[in-house]
């Protein structure tokens, strides 16, 4: 499903190129969760943005789906993301301006759905995260817990054949990022989606199939 | 620590800092320049008000002064040991002729003593009270240079005044009693007063005006003015010291200040309402501070002196920023306006101009800024903690706010204008359009929600604007009364030139007015002769108000120092002397508006017809009776109707008029008009009149029309100009407000990316959104500018409208496109951002 093969990045600091990560070699396979652990700054958060395809590697390559995704341009990897890939973010991001089922809906009418099967689809699945009777409440009316959830209804939408999260629970107190991560969990496997989570807490990372941890730039596994 | 805490967030955040300063002192840089000028217009007037009265005070009036009032006048001087120096001058129309060229003039004739302050410059000398003076010695004559062209004058070449024949001595290049020409009706001759009597010009009911000019070794003209008010009863005489005299002179150009002023009133008003949003978009950002301070323990009162100083500082900005703007935009201003001005105005910004817009944008600012500060406190820190505050902040605020700003709005436009009426007219319009705006922006915004548009491109560019309610309202609001503004000049100048020029034919060709009883029928001879007809011939009967209703009409004197507008004009009304006329039948361009027509009165007293502006501001109602001195004969009149006068019509029209019959034997002379002629039948008509009868005095009226729509054009040239720095100001409001809401929503734009979308569609998502607020304001502000121009039109002018669709068309394109290009530069700043680099600017 995934194959990660020599993937290198560096940034420039002042006169001084830093690299972030050396020769990055990876394997996943389809239904897969994989937690990568990591201290701060270690790279986990360039990592999945190489996998989502927001940032270039300097060299490399990433293979999804048997597509080599280094060789696609920027429209290209939009396009292709749209269809393989969703993010849940460690801040939510939800739209404000939209209610917690028309952001749901947004990913599926950007693909060209209609309507009509966009809230169909986003209802379920808001009733799948136990949100249903808030479908129609803005961001600012939910609470940290219930705007992840909203979230991770929205990575779902379009069935991705990969799913990245970036520390999902960061945001919540112990207790709700752990009901949350206990959605998380079963959902994802209920829709045998392979996963990737980056993640700094080693209890979380063990609840996936396998964890790497990343260190030095290049990954040790656990 | 507060002034630390107070200009380090402002140093942290000075994009933000930098785009409010900019957006209000755009909106000032037109009130900073108008004043600038305003003052320079006082100081100029005032630094000449002694050359401009040419003396320490006058006693003049519209008719002959009567000896005695002269004599009490010169009486008190010498029982107060007064000592002065006189000297009198008479200044009536005339027509004066050079070949087969005849012009009418308005003609000063002096005795040797004038002028007793300032000076006449000729081409060879210059004149002062003690110079000796050519004129008093030969039968000559100094003349204004624009006769040189209208009748073909040079120095040596003889003219005929009257029955004299003069020769032109010299031409003056500056005459320090004229600073404005927007008064001029004819140009100036000087003569000697001796000639009045030998020209015989002045005839029974000739129009003149006779003043006597006094210098006092002491500087004692306003107790003296006070003193003579009370010694000389009759209202027509007007008592003048150069203060009165330069305020007069400054009055000249204030109305067009008056609308310079107003115009960069909406630019203020267009700035608040873009820096009003920009606080809000702030204040959002700022409460998890403001929370975070109150959980660290400090007092409401010191963070509120943490806002105020931020505020004060950025209201020293906003005025540096300003002065700089007006430094750059005088001389483009005064290029326009020095047209006007026979002076040289030296244009400088004055320091209480730089004070007065530093305290009006700390003012503004507090008022925009205070609801939410109190706002802030309000609400307890774990709310403020929370990510999204926007229902925090109550809509009802937003109303109060523009109340605030309305009544600060309002004492500006009276400090500018002196105006009652304008100024609740502008306020009116104002809060009207504020409502309209907002009304029809909030029914557009439901109506579009209502479409059944499924695309999701569209669909949620309406739903933003559904949900971002009263961002969408102050940009709908802001470009539309800019647009308003830019089309309801040229609007206004379209059809008033329409009406003056395109139905020109309707307009008369000459105008002929103190027409002798005996020159009447000779006058009709010759205009027949020319196979044309002098029509509307109306008498005029002068006369002064004795008493109404029995009781003393007498003068009104008020020495208040701040008079507003009106009080001072309907002072000006009642001190005056009036011209009746008598007629049964309303002329073409008359309408009755209350009463009976006077042909069909039948009381004991005689009727009388008032135009009804004039009874307004006179307080005569219907039914009234006014007694008139006429040449020593009272005679009473009833009120029986009150008239509308179209007087862009130029037709013979009168604020009072008899029954017919009434004053059939007073001392009177004629007015008339004469229509169809060409050009060659213009002058040819002038020169034969003023030949035969030349105390008849002429209008060209189709010239005084040119020259009328010349200094017009240039008035409107100055108002555009404003209008432009006002729509700037929209636009530099738009900029600030799509690039603060940009920002504000770079992370949903950042979304649409990573959840698929293509730049393409995030793109038309944004056109459409914010191209369909362009859109429908530049309609709306197109549409309300037709209408506004058209009531201005029919309730001042009571002129015809026509369609101006060419300007607007030019002018609602240009913005659409200024306003796309903007929004696309805008959005492409976002669009062409990695999200990569947006995500970790994020985190």
């Amino acid at each position: 499903m995934i194959q990660v093969e020599n993937l290198k990045k560096s940034f420039k600091q002042n006169e001084n190129a830093i690299d972030i990560l050396k020769n990055l070699n990876l394997e996943v396979k389809k239904g897969e969760k994989v937690g990568i652990l990591g201290q701060s700054g270690s790279g986990k958060s360039t990592f999945l943005s190489l996998m989502s395809g927001l940032d270039f590697p300097d060299s490399g390559d990433i293979r999804i789906n048997g597509v080599s995704t280094t060789t696609l341009s920027e429209k290209e990897w939009t396009q292709f993301r749209a269809k393989n890939i969703s993010i849940v973010f460690q801040q939510y991001h939800l739209v404000g301006h939209l209610t917690a089922v028309e952001n749901v809906m947004l990913p599926l009418e950007i693909l060209g759905a209609s309507e009509k099967q966009a809230q169909e689809k986003a209802l379920n699945l808001l009733g799948e995260v136990g949100l249903k009777e808030r479908a129609h409440h803005f961001p600012y009316q939910l609470s940290g817990g219930e705007s992840q959830r909203v979230a991770m209804a929205r990575a779902l939408i379009t069935t991705p054949n990969l799913l990245l999260a970036d520390e999902p629970s960061g945001n919540l107190d112990q207790e709700t990022g752990q009901k949350v991560m206990n959605l998380f969990f079963d959902i994802t496997s209920k829709f045998n989606t392979t996963t990737l989570l980056v993640t700094h807490n080693e209890q979380l990372a063990s609840r996936c199939d396998v964890v790497y941890k990343l260190s030095q730039g290049r990954f040790e596994k656990l | 620590m507060i002034i630390k805490l107070a200009l380090k967030e402002l140093a942290n955040k000075w994009r933000w800092s930098l785009v409010f300063v900019l957006n209000l002192a755009f909106g000032f840089v037109g009130f900073t320049t108008v004043l600038s000028f305003q003052n320079a217009i006082e100081e100029n007037a005032q630094a000449n008000s002694k050359q401009i009265l040419s003396a320490d005070l006058a006693i003049s009036a519209r008719k002959k002064i009567a000896d005695t009032d002269i004599q009490k006048a010169e009486d008190y001087l010498k029982s107060k040991n007064i000592q002065f120096k006189r000297t009198k001058v008479t200044e009536f129309f005339a027509m004066i002729s050079q070949g087969d060229r005849s012009h009418l003039v308005l003609v000063k004739a002096i005795d040797n003593l004038y002028p007793l302050y300032g000076e006449l410059a000729l081409t060879k000398s210059t004149i002062k009270g003690d110079s000796t003076k050519t004129i008093f010695s030969t039968p000559t004559l100094w003349a204004y240079p624009e006769l040189k062209g209208i009748l073909n004058l040079d120095i040596g070449t003889k003219i005929k005044l009257g029955s004299l024949e003069l020769t032109v001595d010299d031409f003056i290049t500056k005459d320090g009693t004229q600073t404005f020409r927007l008064a001029s009706l004819a140009p100036r001759i000087f003569i000697d007063s001796t000639w009045i009597e030998k020209s015989r010009l002045l005839q029974f009911g000739s129009t003149f005006t006779e003043a006597y000019l006094y210098q006092f070794a002491a500087d004692s003209a306003a107790s003296i003015q006070k003193d003579l008010f009370t010694i000389i009863s009759d209202p027509a005489v007007q008592i003048d010291t150069p203060t009165t005299a330069s305020e007069d002179s400054a009055r000249q150009l204030g109305f067009l200040t008056d609308f310079l002023n107003l115009v960069a009133l909406v630019a203020i008003l267009l700035a608040g309402l873009g820096a009003s949003y920009l606080y809000q978009v702030f204040a959002r950002k700022k409460t998890k501070d403001f929370a975070i301070f109150k959980t660290l323990g400090l007092e409401y009162s010191s963070l509120l002196k943490i806002y105020i100083l931020q505020l004060f500082v950025l209201s020293l900005f906003v005025c540096g920023f300003s002065y700089l703007g007006s430094i750059a935009f005088i001389p483009f201003l005064q290029w326009i306006i020095s047209s006007l001005v026979t002076q040289e105005l030296h244009v400088h910004i004055p320091m209480y101009v730089v004070g007065l817009t530093l305290v009006l944008t700390f003012i503004a600012s507090l008022i925009v800024v205070g609801p939410y500060i109190q706002t802030l406190n309000r609400v307890p820190p774990g709310v403020l903690f929370k990510e999204e505050q926007s229902q925090i902040f109550n809509p009802s605020k937003n109303f109060l706010t523009f109340l605030a700003a309305l009544c600060l709005m309002g004492f500006l436009t009276l400090f500018l204008t002196k105006s009652v009426m304008m100024t609740s007219i502008f306020i009116g319009s104002i809060a009207g359009l504020a409502v309209l705006f907002f009304a029809v922006g909030n029914g557009l915004i439901y109506i579009l929600g209502s479409l059944p548009i499924h695309f999701w491109v569209y669909k949620y560019a309406i739903r933003s604007l559904q949900r971002r309610k009263s961002t969408a309202l102050v940009l709908f609001s802001t470009i539309g009364t800019a647009i308003l503004l830019l089309n309801l000049l040229p609007q206004l100048k379209h059809s008033l030139k329409d009406q003056f020029l395109t139905n020109g034919t309707n307009l008369p060709s000459l105008f002929l007015f103190d027409i002798q009883d005996e020159q009447v029928d000779p006058l009709k001879t010759i205009i027949k002769e020319n196979n044309k007809e002098i029509s509307q011939l109306s008498p005029i009967v002068r006369s002064r108000i004795l008493k109404i209703n029995d009781v003393p009409y007498e003068r009104k004197v008020d020495f208040n120092a701040f008079k507003t507008r009106e009080e001072e004009r309907d002072a000006r009304f009642r001190n005056r002397g009036v011209n009746l006329t008598y007629r049964d039948k309303l002329s073409s361009s008359e309408t009755l508006v209350a009463g009976v027509p006077l042909g069909d009165y039948k009381g004991e007293i005689p009727g009388l017809s008032l135009e009804q502006k004039y009874a307004d501001r006179m307080g005569i109602k219907l039914g009234d009776v006014i007694e008139f001195d006429i040449q020593g004969v009272d005679i009473k009149g009833k009120v029986v109707n009150f008239r509308k006068i179209k007087w862009a019509s130029f037709q013979p029209n009168f604020f009072i008029t008899f029954g017919a019959g009434v004053l059939d034997d007073a001392p009177k002379t004629s007015i008339g008009i004469v229509n169809g002629l060409n050009d060659v039948e213009v002058a040819s008509i002038i020169s034969q009149v003023a030949k035969a009868l030349p105390n008849v005095s002429i209008i060209d009226v189709r010239q005084l029309i040119k020259d009328l729509l010349k200094m017009s054009d240039q008035m409107t040239l100055s108002l555009e100009l404003m209008a432009y720095l006002s729509l700037i100001t929209g636009f530099v409001v738009l900029i600030s407000l799509i690039s603060i809401q940009l920002q504000d929503r770079k992370w949903e734009i950042n979304l649409f990316k990573i959840l698929g979308s293509p730049n393409q569609s995030i793109n038309t998502n944004l056109l459409f959104e914010y191209g369909t607020i362009v859109l429908f304001s530049v309609f709306l502000g197109i549409s309300f500018s037709f209408l506004m121009s058209y009531l201005t039109l029919k309730y001042t002018f009571d002129s015809d409208y026509s369609f101006n669709l060419k300007d607007a068309f030019y002018i609602a394109v240009a913005v659409i496109v200024v306003a796309l290009i903007i929004i696309q530069y805008m959005a492409g700043i976002y669009l062409k951002k990695r999200s990569n680099e947006i995500l970790k600017d994020s985190l």
